[in-house]
Order: structure tokens, then C-alpha cells, then sequence
């Protein structure tokens, strides 16, 4: 029984550690309100570091290398429905936003994003006149 | 085969039934399609000699909204919503962070030491070790020679009176 077990967690390892990380696309909620656009992406595992937030004309890339069990050495991999993987998720973002205003914060493996609106895209009151 | 160690009595396959009526961004690509787990809280267990470590996956929320409990050799584990829920100015163009709460089960290998257990959650993961309560660890029993011969294996006795809780899988499937 001993031995058995041993020989599977090597395997594991191996098998595991040899295999290049899966490309997956983090959920994601997005919203909007008068003053700006919000993004917030799952990135559970992924830290600071290993975070890249490009905006390349329209498009917002974020990459995140997320590792769980990542210092599990000497421990079976008993039962895993969440290995290393690469988040990865473009958006298209509005052209009324304020590019040099984006703001991100990381926490509890939630990115959340803020795109300021520019001025003159929020929405103006117009008065309606009723004859 | 210790897969079958774990119960997974998901209540958390529920997806976000409003996730669907958002899909883009204005003007944007961005859809529902290729959304990487279909559980709300993945889960990840280790096993080493003296303890598990159980690893949950739920970004987003806070401490306080985890609650563990362990019952014998039983671990549960529940949370909370995806946070608060938005006011009514906001227009959502996408919603597909699952607002349900979760639960999941793990069924210990072995007895654990309660009050030893650590918890901590980072980067969006519980991570909860387990240490092995000492009464369960094996104990090797010395085999005298000399006297009428003794056979066997002595790794796996223990010192437990009670009938032990560990399922099948434990001593059955060896190659």
C-alpha cells in the first residue's frame, strides 16, 4: 500500500511538471456607470508579479500565471481540479476612455480594473420641453 | 485511486443564471465561451505523511466569509456570495463571477488534530492544513527474535479501539 502510493506521486509530479501550463480564460464581470467602465477578472494564485496589463490601441490584454500546490513537494496530488494555468483575456475597450487614467488593483485574486470616462462622453441632461 | 477518498456532493453546479444575458463588452469580443471552470470552488487536496492540505478557489471575497467545519474525519467547507451586490446605477455588460454560495466536502485519510489546523487565504485561495492527530499515525511494533517466530507487517497498526471510519479504498487496489 505504502510503496503503491509512493510510486503514483512521482508520477503525478512528473506528469505534471512536464506539461506546459493551460491557456484558460478567467471570468469576468464587467460594468459600467456614469463616470467609468469596471472590469473585474478572477485570477485566483496569480500574484502581483506575475500579472501583465497591456493596452495596445484598443484591445486590454491581461496575462496571469496562476500557480496553486505550488509547494506541495512531497505531497500526493490526491485529488486537483485546479493546476497551474495561464489566465489570459483580451477586451475591446471603448474609445471614450481616458487611457493614461486606468487604474488596477489586485486583491484576494480579484483584478479589478477602472477606466475612467472622458469628459465629454458622460451622459448630458437635455431638457425636454413639453408643448 | 484516492480520487474516490473525496466526496463531491456539489450544490456549487449552479451557474449564475444571469450570466448569460450579458455577453459583451460595447463594441467588444469579449463572450461567455471557453470560461475555464464549470464549479464555482475547485478544489485541491495534498497528501503528505503528517498532514493534508486542502486548497479551495474562490477569489474575491474575504476571510470572514469562509466557514470550515470539521466533524471526525469529515471536512466541510462553505462561503459566501461574490460580495455586494451593485447599486442601481450600474449597467452590467458582463456578469459571469458566479454570486451563489458553495459548499464542499472532503473526507479525511486519517483522524487530524483539531486544534492544530491553519487556515489562510491568499491570492483568492483557502489553503487549510491538517495535521495527522498523533494517535493515528502508524506505529512500528519491534519484532523480538528468539522466541516463537513472528510474521508480518506492523506498519499499519495503530493504537485506535474504536472501529476505524476510513473508507474502502484504503486497504483495497494494491498492484
Amino acid at each position: 500500500m505504502e510503496t503503491t502510493l509512493n510510486a503514483s506521486r512521482r508520477n503525478d509530479e512528473r506528469a505534471a511538471d512536464s506539461a506546459p501550463p493551460r491557456r484558460v480564460q478567467p471570468r469576468a464581470d464587467v460594468w459600467e456607470t456614469e463616470a467609468a467602465f469596471f472590469i473585474a477578472l478572477e485570477l485566483p494564485g496569480v500574484a502581483q508579479p506575475d500579472l501583465t496589463i497591456e493596452l495596445e490601441k484598443e484591445v486590454l490584454t491581461v496575462e496571469g500565471i496562476s500557480h496553486t500546490g505550488r509547494d506541495a513537494e512531497g505531497y500526493e496530488r490526491a485529488h486537483e481540479e485546479h493546476a497551474s494555468v495561464v489566465y489570459r483575456r483580451s477586451f475591446k475597450v471603448p474609445a471614450e476612455i481616458r487611457r493614461d487614467a486606468i487604474e488596477a488593483d489586485l486583491s484576494n485574486g480579484l483584478l479589478t480594473l477602472t477606466l475612467p470616462k472622458s469628459d465629454d462622453s458622460k451622459p448630458r441632461t437635455i431638457p425636454v420641453r413639453v408643448s | 485511486m484516492p480520487w474516490s477518498l473525496f466526496d463531491r456532493i456539489e450544490s456549487e453546479l449552479l451557474r449564475d443564471p444571469f450570466a448569460e444575458l450579458f455577453s459583451g463588452f460595447p463594441g467588444g469580443r469579449s463572450r461567455r465561451s471557453g470560461t475555464p471552470h464549470s464549479v464555482i470552488a475547485p478544489l485541491n487536496v495534498r497528501l503528505g505523511d503528517d498532514d493534508v492540505i486542502v486548497e479551495v478557489v474562490r477569489p474575491g471575497l474575504r476571510p470572514e466569509d469562509f466557514e470550515i467545519a470539521l466533524e471526525e474525519n469529515k471536512l466541510r467547507i462553505s462561503g459566501g456570495d461574490g460580495g455586494p451586490e451593485p447599486s442601481e446605477d450600474v449597467r452590467y455588460h458582463l456578469r459571469e463571477r458566479p454570486r451563489a454560495r458553495f459548499e464542499r466536502y472532503v473526507s479525511l485519510p486519517y483522524r487530524v488534530d483539531a486544534d492544530r489546523v491553519e487556515a489562510t487565504y491568499e491570492l483568492g485561495v483557502l489553503r487549510i492544513r491538517l495535521p495527522r492527530a498523533e494517535s493515528d499515525k502508524p506505529r512500528t511494533i519491534p519484532i523480538r527474535t528468539g522466541t516463537p517466530a513472528i510474521e508480518g507487517r506492523a506498519e499499519r497498526v495503530t493504537e485506535r479501539t474504536d472501529a476505524p471510519t476510513a473508507s474502502p479504498e484504503e486497504t483495497s487496489t494494491e498492484d
